[in-house]
């Protein structure tokens, strides 16, 4: 009996031991909960005061930009696309500035003034004397003559090393063509440079070395050692390979008549000169007179040389601060890091956080400090472009990087005067591959060609003010296309009519290579239609993720492509010089001797309009074979805040932030 | 003969199923649905999907267009049937090879147990950790390769472009997801297999000297049903919206060809302007996935072994 | 206990290593590498960056090289955006997690009680009306609920951003949108495994003795009822934290999903590398944590 009692006294007592428990959770649930009460509320406080609407930005004059996606990093000799140009040239500054209204005008940047010469092969620039990096050190003409330098070093392998081609000497030294500087200008060999002129130092891409060429060298069998040292040439092969050819001299293809001391004179100073820069030899043509002067020869009449320094591929990089981190040729070492990086534009790098955001501030050494009314701008990398529209809606931003076309419509009718629609340089086209069955003959390619409906593509699809184009260079300047192409399902089904396919059209098995690219699928069914209701012709859609289709559109595995070039700089040449023979933008397989002999008969003309005019004809020589499709010139679509002023349109986009205010 | 046996669990299974009207709704929705998809499109009742006419695109439903018109001035009805008939092929071709092979690696693993069990879950492990995008491009690049290699044959073996048109490009997709979607299933399949081989009656079954092969089919996969059909109708839309997912990373089905996943993803981009052409696909998507999803519960109730004993 | 999970580590690491070996090959069997371009570079070029990025060796000599820097904590350079790795993985990783733990959060807070509820209300109102918005939940996709969350909650509500990542309040729209799918399909696991349980012998034999139905489901029901879910849940986790693509494009969220896509389509070996690392030892703590609970829920999962 007692013991029931104590067991159950126990029990009560256990119980309320729980019970207590209970309780003690539930004030500490109701403790936790308070505190999770006070951090929202503080979150809400803070969120009101600090993280705000778009007109607190505007009030501190900090610029919000859509800015696309994350760039691939911020060294102006590294990178090669739009959205790092968009955020380059707010950090950075090139000799010359854009006007913000008056594309002909250059204003000074990097550079006080500049004189060049009658035809335009050498120009003078003078630095600003009061241009300073954004770390406080002085800008000097030898921070330029280095970084063309670092750009054009062979082992540094800039990717758009050739935007700086204009330049004397410069492709010969960016390429390596050591044989140039070793052998021809060498005390004891330079007399016999006519004989040595046939060996074989650049390599012989006909050579096949695919299957080799990341194998090691010595692992190689006899026969294909020989064929990767006639692939690669003297200029590109590795010390253990000239030291293999100087100990068999079978391996190398020399001419007959050198002789063997010769040929060993020629290793021993391609052995001696192995991995060593040869800058010094190269003579390039950019030389720093003094701090303050700069010096570029050209090894062509260049009057556009003004609008190339705008590109950030001629932008400066700061020596102290490059070598800090490592040396000349390095890349990806550490001055880009946020922290580290040294500019000489108006703004300053101030954070990077991946997929984030992207901010930069005035910098206060800028030698202009005082007309750039920003304090700040923040680049979003926003990939969609609908969340992107949502977010400008939503004033949260104060420019979008684009406006998809569905949004185009609805944009102009409820946020009239934000959207804006301008011209853009760039030309949309399709690329035949005229080296594939039936599109090798060209009255299929104009046939198909004058079967598309560009206007009807942009006025129900594209939506976005594009112009029909009617050449492959948009209309810039001085420059008009001379042929007159458009859509004539007449004339389109008479170029049919001439070929074998005239009675049997559906007989042409063509593959229309298009992209994942937002609106690529929609195109490439347009055009399917069209080309199928005006020539019968039925082709077959392949849509393939981006880098499979760049892939296949090299390699020529593809029929007809989609496709686009945005001019580099105002010139007709950015449009026209990618379809030479070899050039790696081409993917066309078509080349013509007569259309390049009119591009270099145009490099050497010193009158500008005389050179325009040559390089009329050679576009038309270009569109009278027919290579490509051109489709429309682009036009840039966007959303632009009421409250950002002295924003003008643009046709590269390259918007000069400095002279860009915000007010309510 | 089957009608005297009446007994058997498909025949019962039937019964059960017919007494529930939800499921039974859903089944006759889904016969309808698969007929408007695959039947009406061929008749003239429909317009052609790839009849495209810019100047009309957007249009109102109107009499000539029922639904209206897409962006490129396509009938949006004709679209969304055809766009049917490849949702549902590859939700069902790519559910149905997910099963067979999930099915048997999982009862394999679980069955076996011990070494066999360990590797073959770690092996799971191991293709589950792989990047998605890359095995699909590999897949459809040796599959389209192939199928395009056979295209004439097929051709004039089968004689109807229609379907080698079906064979060459859908296929491959179906396959691709199929292979590549079964891992959760065999995880379910062999976690079930786990526990029920541990339940009395099966250990009975073992001890009296019955072959794996009854063990596994009559003992075991009757208690497998139940978990397959739930997790096969889950399978299903998820594997209907990885194709629109795929379409959009360029590695999925090629133009004109459409499907619903790829009209609801173009559809969301029109969500401001033209909701349409979100609405319409989505309502006969979600429909769909309704009716089946019912049909999935009323299956699963009726081949429940242990409600047979009510 | 402890042996079984020394083993399942031990398992673990062969699975990761297993898993890079195979990433490592099959990323360099597609077409194209990392210095596929829009715009082409000379021969020349494109052979001295082969050389920056350590592709100009062949691909054993590659892979060995590639396992040498790993184990001395160095994981590469991403080629597309010329940063570390480790950088990358260390800003994109935290954000992640907050994204997939609060999605899954409210997977659970939603998906398990309703799949509880529908299985116990069988064949109801509230069992076909919590099916129905289950299944709806699936059939709308991350790609249409996001826009919709984003044009009518979040312009109607002060402190919801439209997209964007700054405080925690950005945080609700991309989580519920990431959550609900697998809230939806919680509940039909839920149910399921509910149903089966509910059904075995062991509950009538406490639903006849006259036990009360909270009763049976707290004991009985619910630890065996939840296996499938658990099993579920383990990998969707990993998922929710890698595969949140679709969210963090339309909410702007900085997270990892991005990369895994972006890696793969620009052909960015390392980071792809990086990734796949990261998201295999995810795979392999969330499976041995599921399955841990699992045994320990039900002891005839043991296999042994």
């Amino acid at each position: 009996m007692f013991k029931k009692v104590a067991e159950n006294l126990k029990l009560t007592k256990k119980r309320c031991a729980r019970q207590e428990k209970i309780l003690q959770f539930a004030t500490n649930m109701k403790r936790a909960f308070q505190h999770l009460y006070l951090l929202i509320i503080t979150v809400t406080l803070c969120h009101c005061k600090s993280e705000s609407t778009l007109d607190t930005y505007t009030e501190k004059k900090i610029l919000i930009i859509g800015n696309s996606n994350e760039p691939a990093g911020l060294d102006p000799q590294v990178v090669t696309g739009v959205i790092e140009s968009t955020i380059l040239r707010a950090t950075s500054e090139g000799l010359c500035v854009e006007d913000p209204v008056d594309a002909s005008i250059h204003r000074p940047g990097a550079a006080a003034s500049w004189i060049a010469n009658d035809d335009f092969t050498e120009w003078e620039f003078k630095l600003q004397r009061n241009g300073f990096w954004s770390d406080g050190k002085p800008i000097t003409a030898q921070d330029f003559v280095f970084s063309y330098h670092r750009i054009l070093s062979p082992s540094f392998g800039a990717k758009y090393s050739s935007m700086l081609y204009y330049m004397k000497g410069a492709e010969d030294y960016n390429k390596d063509h050591r044989e140039l500087y070793l052998i021809k200008k060498s005390t004891q060999l330079s007399k016999k440079w006519d004989a040595l002129k046939s060996i074989n130092f650049r390599g012989d891409e006909s050579v096949n070395i695919k299957g080799f060429e990341r194998s090691e060298f010595s692992s190689l069998e006899v026969e294909d050692k020989k064929k990767f040292i006639k692939g690669n040439g003297l200029n590109q092969i590795e010390k253990d390979t000239l030291l293999a050819v100087k100990a068999d001299p079978s391996l190398f293809e020399w001419p007959e008549h050198i002789d063997i001391k010769t040929r060993n004179a020629i290793i021993d100073i391609y052995i001696n000169n192995y991995g060593k820069d040869l800058w010094e030899h190269a003579d390039v043509g950019v030389i720093a007179i003094d701090d303050y002067t700069l010096k570029i020869n050209l090894r062509s009449p260049v009057p556009f040389l003004p609008d190339l320094t705008k590109h950030y591929t001629w932008f400066p990089v700061p020596k102290h601060a490059v070598l800090k981190y490592g040396t000349i040729s390095e890349r990806r070492t550490k001055w880009t890091e946020p922290e580290n990086v040294v500019t000489n534009g108006p703004f300053k790098m101030k954070t990077w956080k991946f997929n984030y955001k992207i901010e930069v501030e005035k910098n206060p050494f800028y030698w202009d400090e005082k007309s750039v009314k920003l304090n700040g701008i923040v680049f979003l990398p926003i990939s969609n472009t609908y969340t992107e529209a949502r977010m400008f809606y939503n004033d949260q931003l104060h420019v979008t990087y684009t406006l998809a076309p569905e949004l185009i419509e609805y944009s102009n009718k409820n946020h009239p005067k934000s959207t804006r629609q301008e011209t853009y340089l760039g030309t949309n086209f399709l690329r035949f591959n005229n080296n594939s069955e039936g599109l090798n003959d060209v009255n299929v390619r104009k046939a198909i060609a004058y079967a598309t409906d560009s206007k009807s593509l942009i006025k129900y699809v594209l939506k976005g003010g594009q112009n029909a184009a009617t050449g492959i260079v948009p209309p810039m300047g001085k420059y008009k296309a001379l042929t007159k192409f458009g859509f004539n399902p007449e004339k389109a089904r008479e170029y049919l009519s001439k070929t074998k396919y005239a009675d049997n059209p559906e007989d042409l098995q063509i593959i229309l290579l298009t992209t994942d690219k937002e609106g690529a699928k929609t195109v490439a069914e347009a055009l399917q239609a069209m080309w199928l209701k005006e020539l019968g012709i039925d082709v077959k859609i392949e849509q393939r993720e981006w880098a499979s289709y760049q892939t296949r559109m090299s390699k020529l595995d593809y029929g007809i492509a989609t496709g686009g070039w945005i001019g580099d700089y105002p010139d007709p040449t950015t449009f026209l010089d990618m379809w030479k023979k070899g050039d790696g933008n081409n993917r066309t397989g078509w080349s013509s001797d007569a259309y390049e002999e009119k591009l270099k008969q145009a490099e050497t003309t010193k009158d500008p309009l005389q050179r325009i005019e040559t390089l009329q004809r050679a576009e038309a020589v270009f569109m009278a074979d027919m290579p490509i499709v051109p489709l429309y010139w682009y036009s840039s679509n966007y959303l632009l805040h009421e409250s950002v002023k002295h924003w003008h349109p643009m046709i590269m986009r390259n918007q000069p932030y400095k002279f860009i205010d915000l007010n309510k | 003969m089957k009608t005297e046996k009446g007994n058997s669990l498909w025949s019962d299974a039937w019964l059960r199923l017919k007494k529930n009207r939800m499921a039974f709704i859903s089944l006759w929705l889904l016969i309808f649905i698969f007929a408007i998809c695959f039947i009406l499109p061929a008749t003239p009742l429909i317009k052609s999907a790839r009849d495209i006419d810019l100047a009309n695109s957007f249009a109102a439903p109107s009499a000539q267009h029922l639904l209206g018109t897409d962006q490129l001035g396509r009938d949006l009805l004709s679209r969304v049937l055809n766009g049917g008939q490849v949702s549902l092929l590859v939700g069902l071709i790519a559910t149905l090879i997910s099963i067979i092979i999930g099915v048997s690696y999982g009862a394999i693993s679980g069955y076996k147990g011990g070494k066999i069990d360990t590797v073959l879950m770690r092996i799971v492990d191991v293709l589950y950790g792989l990047p998605f995008l890359i095995l699909v491009i590999l897949f459809s690049i040796v599959i389209s390769t192939t199928a395009k290699k056979h295209e004439p044959d097929l051709l004039g073996f089968l004689g109807s472009e229609a379907l080698v048109n079906l064979i060459v490009n859908i296929l491959p997709l179906c396959l691709t997801i199929g292979f590549l979607g079964w891992y959760t299933m065999a995880r379910v399949v062999r976690s079930q297999v786990l526990s029920t081989k541990k339940l009395e009656y099966v250990e009975a079954a073992v001890s009296l000297g019955l072959t794996h092969k009854n063990i596994l089919f009559k003992q075991i996969l009757p208690n497998l049903l139940g978990p397959i059909i739930v997790y096969t109708t889950l399978t299903i839309p998820g594997f209907i919206l990885t194709e629109a997912t795929l379409s959009f990373l360029g590695v999925g089905v090629q133009p004109p060809n459409s499907s619903w996943g790829i009209m609801l993803n173009e559809g969301a981009n029109y969500m401001e302007t033209k909701p349409l052409l979100l609405i319409f696909p989505s309502i006969v998507f979600a429909v769909t996935l309704l009716a089946l999803n019912f049909l999935g519960d009323g299956l699963r109730d009726a081949l429940d072994p242990k409600a047979s004993k009510d | 206990m402890l042996k079984t999970i020394l083993d399942r580590l031990i398992q673990g690491v062969v699975v990761i290593a297993c898993l890079l070996t195979l990433t490592f090959f099959l990323i360099r069997l597609i077409p194209g590498d990392p210095l596929t371009d829009e715009k082409a570079m000379s021969a020349q070029v494109r052979k001295q960056n082969m050389k920056i990025f350590h592709l100009d060796k062949s691909q054993p000599v590659q892979y060995v090289y590639y396992w040498k820097n790993l184990f001395a904590g160095e994981m590469g350079m991403s080629s597309k955006k010329e940063q570390p790795v480790s950088k990358i993985i260390r800003q994109s990783f935290p954000v992640s997690v907050i994204l997939g733990v609060c999605g899954m959060l409210i997977a659970i807070i939603i998906g398990i009680p309703a799949g509880i509820i529908a299985a116990l209300r069988h064949n109801s109102a509230i069992d076909n009306g919590a099916m129905f918005l289950a299944m709806l939940g699936i059939s709308i996709p991350a790609f249409v609920l996001g826009p919709l969350f984003a044009k009518f909650i979040a312009t109607q509500i002060p402190f919801l951003k439209v997209a964007g990542w700054g405080d925690p309040f950005d945080w609700i729209l991309p989580s519920i949108t990431l959550g609900l799918g697998t809230a939806a399909y919680l509940a039909r696991i839920t149910r399921a495994g509910m149903l089966d349980v509910l059904s075995q012998d062991f509950i009538r034999t406490a639903k006849a003795k006259g036990v009360s139905q909270n009763g049976i489901i707290i004991k009985h029901a619910l630890k065996g009822g939840l296996v499938p879910a658990i099993a579920y849940v383990g990998p969707a986790f990993a998922m929710l934290i890698t595969g949140s693509f679709v969210v963090e494009t339309i909410f702007q969220v900085p997270g990892m999903g991005q990369h895994f896509v972006n890696a793969t389509k620009d052909r960015d070996y390392f980071l792809l590398q990086g990734m796949v690392l990261l998201f295999g030892i995810l795979i392999v703590m969330v499976n041995l944590a599921a399955d841990i609970l699992l045994t320990y829920l039900n002891p005839r999962l043991r296999s042994e």
